[in-house]
């Protein structure tokens, strides 16, 4: 995965796409930093950035069937908004009042759909720089809530809620890390 | 009728943008490991 996969006219979007559909396991590796497509949300990537030989190993390791320890997974599903008359939301019959800066939660897996009281959300075409330093104080509960115990929670649909004009768009567009990458904004 | 077949053991997707270089290192060496690697 590079930067130029994930394109619009990308060709690989066609090849993923049958691969899928023929019932072939794509393998994603990571080659330079990037978000992953859509279609491979949930699946383990191998990375190749910092250690080329090590990725081939663990490649050829993939190939042959095994599954690998401590590879890292694709984005988990992150929701991001507010509700239209205020901050509070409501998920799952559980009230959350986001009058905190920033609140993370890890909703249940059967967590039902997005609630229609939230509104779709387009983050705006202008995103914060590639790298971004600070905020410790919120993107570790974010890690933390994450990667429980040092191993990534796949499927685990993740609110950021908060206040107006706090951050949560710039957290979701600029990602401390792939793992926290992709997103249904709401 | 016999339903043509893919005789490889790995199809590599990359972007020639920005992902050939590795991809025809990793090409190479997927070979010389004994996979049958098809790129394009």
């Amino acid at each position: 995965m590079t930067p130029a996969t994930i394109r619009e006219d990308s060709a690989v979007h066609g090849e993923l796409a049958t691969a899928l559909r023929t019932g072939r396991q794509p393998i994603p590796i990571m080659t330079i930093d990037c978000l992953l497509p859509t279609q491979l949300f949930g699946a383990a990537w191998i990375d190749f950035r910092a250690n080329y030989d090590a990725g081939v190993v663990n490649l050829r390791a993939a190939l042959a069937g095994f599954t690998l320890p401590n590879v890292p997974t694709a984005q988990p599903n992150i929701n991001v908004g507010r509700d239209m008359s205020g901050n509070n939301v409501n998920i799952g019959g559980t009230q959350y009042i986001g009058t905190q800066i920033i609140n993370v939660l890890n909703l249940p897996r059967d967590t039902p759909p997005v609630p229609v009281l939230w509104r779709t959300y387009e983050p705006p075409a202008d995103v914060p720089p590639l790298f971004f330093v600070g905020r410790k104080d919120i993107l570790n509960p974010i890690r933390q809530a994450l990667t429980e115990r040092g191993a990534p929670r796949l499927n685990r649909r993740h609110l950021i809620g908060g206040a107006h004009d706090t951050g949560k768009t710039a957290l979701v567009k600029r990602p401390p890390s792939p793992t926290l990458v992709r997103l249904t904004t709401v | 009728m016999n339903r043509p077949t893919f005789d490889f053991d790995v199809f590599l997707a990359y972007a020639s943008r920005d992902g050939f270089t590795t991809a025809k290192r990793l090409y190479h060496d997927l070979t010389a490991a004994g996979l049958r690697v098809w790129w394009g």
